[in-house]
């Protein structure tokens, strides 16, 4: 009798562990469909969405509207540039509200691509804003207007794209604001020699070495063109535009060290030296030695070509073996010497330099751009040329085009192009696109 | 031992608990396994579709066809552009030629050169405006459309969609 409930006792304790091992497998079976739960990665919505964006992006530059919606100019956009810029703009948001499906939002970022409008502060007199109104900030397509206004070293507004200093500033002691400014992506371009040493913040921000050894009339050329940042530069001078003023249709051309006659009607121009003689829009004249001049646009609004009122042409000037190998002629003080950042040069002189310091910059792909130029010879347009350059490039072309802001959360899709409307400098788009 | 013997044959009320939440857990479970697989193999079959839809949009929007001016009467592969993203109007044409013809070998030969077997194929080609340029919708317009692909691209300088239901 004692042995039968001994006996009973152990088969308690094996149905115990029965029931245990039968319950955890019914847990285990009940629980299984959330250990395998089956994610729909391939969410085809998302990638729909991708696909169009990148297949809108590819459709765009085939059919060319980022050529036009990118570039308003007055050869295909008429005369009334602003009012075609807005057009251009809606065009670009039309076509992207139509590929996507309606409840998504959409915001366009460029780079490398100068904006519209470039608005500037400038460290300087009224008299060097007059000149850089007149001489300098005429338009370039894509852009076509230049705000200018004049500001204090020790008050950098913030709404300006880029600020120019002109003289011999110890810019050390405005080293926070500079570098608040810069922060943010702001461009600096500084005109100025330097007859003595500059400071660590100035040589630090616009990558200068001192090496003073006195001036002379000297040929300066791009540094380096098998480096893409110094022809990057020099692709950008070559496209670039000199409004040249006339009245009556007579005026000068000042080219390296020689200064060239104009003589401009509505319908063609004659540039002394420059053969053949009579170019109208869209043809090239060669002066040799000098370079090719390919002439832009004839002032249309011009009503009177003998009168005294002032009328402009608009040209190109480029190398003439090497488009991008263009010799200036000054004469040139070889403060600095020649290193990296170097785009202009003389022999180890440094003339031009330029730098993209994104080690500043708090965000990426905001990088503040800087770009210094000796304080050159302000009638030669080759040079005024180049400033105009290094003035669109430090602006930083960089910009949206979106009616909203742009989310935090968001998909993009991003396309690289290796020319815009033949400029050979590459650009990038990048199609911001969210769900609201 | 007379107790025991009037027990025999009855079942105590904890065992006919633990018996009801035994069936009821197990019910339970097969119920669950069951719901749980076809949802789980639908949508593998609608993944196989859109990657199906995918690949034929991209060889109509980026590939020529082979041969390169295929038509009609000789084509080995279908592809609508000149260009990637640069559609061609005549091989539109000559593509609706083949889904309106009454020949079915031309329709099965179209479908077995995108890989397709027994799914349906509809393409729709309309300008981004809403306008109608053509399309393929062999047998009826609304048939086998589990799974589209729509893709943007470009028809006589204007942006153009083309969408491809696979089903």
């Amino acid at each position: 009798m004692l042995g039968e409930n001994k006996k009973n006792w152990n088969y308690k304790g094996f149905v115990r562990v029965l029931e245990l091992i039968m319950f955890s497998f019914i847990i285990f079976g009940l629980m299984m469909p959330t250990f395998f739960y089956y994610s729909n990665e391939n969410d085809w919505v998302e990638v729909n969405s991708l696909m169009l964006c990148n297949d809108l992006l590819n459709s765009l530059e085939k059919s060319n509207v980022f050529d036009d919606v990118l570039i308003t100019d007055p050869l295909t956009d008429g005369e009334n540039l602003s009012k075609e810029h807005q057009l251009d703009l809606e065009l670009l948001y039309n076509l992207t509200s139509l590929a996507f499906p309606v409840a998504f939002d959409f915001g366009y970022e460029l780079k490398n691509v100068p904006p519209y409008n470039i608005s500037i502060g400038c460290n300087c007199t009224p008299t060097q804003i007059n000149w850089l109104n007149k001489n300098i900030l005429t338009p370039s397509y894509p852009t076509v207007e230049f705000n200018i206004t004049q500001v204090n070293l020790g008050n950098l507004p913030s709404g300006k794209d880029l600020f120019i200093i002109f003289g011999e500033n110890d810019l050390s002691v405005y080293q926070s604001n500079i570098t608040e400014r810069l922060r943010e992506g702001k461009g600096f371009v500084l005109i100025r020699d330097f007859p003595a040493a500059p400071d660590a913040f100035t040589k630090e921000i616009f990558g200068l070495d001192y090496s003073n050894v006195g001036s002379a009339v000297l040929d300066l050329k791009f540094t380096n063109l098998s480096d893409s940042k110094i022809a990057g530069i020099a692709k950008r001078f070559e496209n670039k535009l000199i409004r040249v003023n006339t009245s009556a249709g007579i005026g000068t051309l000042y080219l390296k060290d020689l200064t060239y006659g104009i003589n401009a009607t509505q319908t063609n121009v004659n540039i002394t030296g420059c053969l053949p003689l009579n170019i109208s829009e869209g043809e090239s004249c060669s002066i040799s030695g000098i370079g090719n001049i390919t002439l832009y646009q004839i002032d249309p609004v011009a009503a009177d070509w003998t009168g005294p009122a002032e009328e402009w042409i608009d040209i190109q000037i480029s190398g003439i073996s090497n488009p991008r190998d263009y010799t200036f002629r000054d004469n040139f003080p070889r403060d600095l010497a020649k290193n990296n950042h170097t785009v202009l040069s003389n022999g180890d002189y440094a003339a031009v330099s330029k730098r993209t310091l994104s080690e500043y910059s708090l965000s990426y792909g905001n990088e503040p751009r800087t770009f210094w130029i000796y304080d050159y010879d302000q009638n030669k347009e080759d040079l005024n040329l180049l400033l105009k350059t290094g003035i669109i490039w430090a602006s930083g072309e960089h910009y949206f085009i979106s009616e909203r802001s742009i989310p935090d959360k968001k998909n993009r899709c991003t396309y690289f192009s290796s020319s815009l409307r033949g400029n050979n400098v590459p650009y990038l788009i990048n199609l911001y696109f969210w769900s609201y | 031992m007379v107790n025991s013997l009037k027990n025999k044959g009855q079942v105590n009320i904890p065992f006919t608990i633990s018996l009801f939440v035994f069936i009821g857990l197990t019910v339970y479970l097969i119920s669950s396994i069951i719901g749980y697989h076809p949802s789980h193999s639908e949508a593998i079959k609608s993944d196989i579709l859109y990657s199906k839809a995918y690949s034929i949009s991209e060889l109509l929007i980026k590939d020529k066809g082979y041969p390169g001016n295929w038509e009609e009467n000789n084509f080995r592969r279908v592809g609508l552009a000149s260009e990637p993203y640069l559609l061609n109007s005549s091989k539109i044409a000559e593509l609706e030629k083949i889904c309106n013809s009454t020949n079915i070998t031309n329709i099965r030969k179209l479908r077995e050169s995108f890989g397709l077997m027994d799914e349906n194929l509809n393409v729709e080609i309309k300008y981004l405006n809403g306008t109608g340029i053509g399309g393929c919708f062999p047998g009826s317009k609304i048939a086998g459309r589990s799974a589209y692909v729509k893709r943007i691209c470009v028809l006589n300088d204007e942006l153009a969609e083309v969408v491809v239901y696979v089903g």
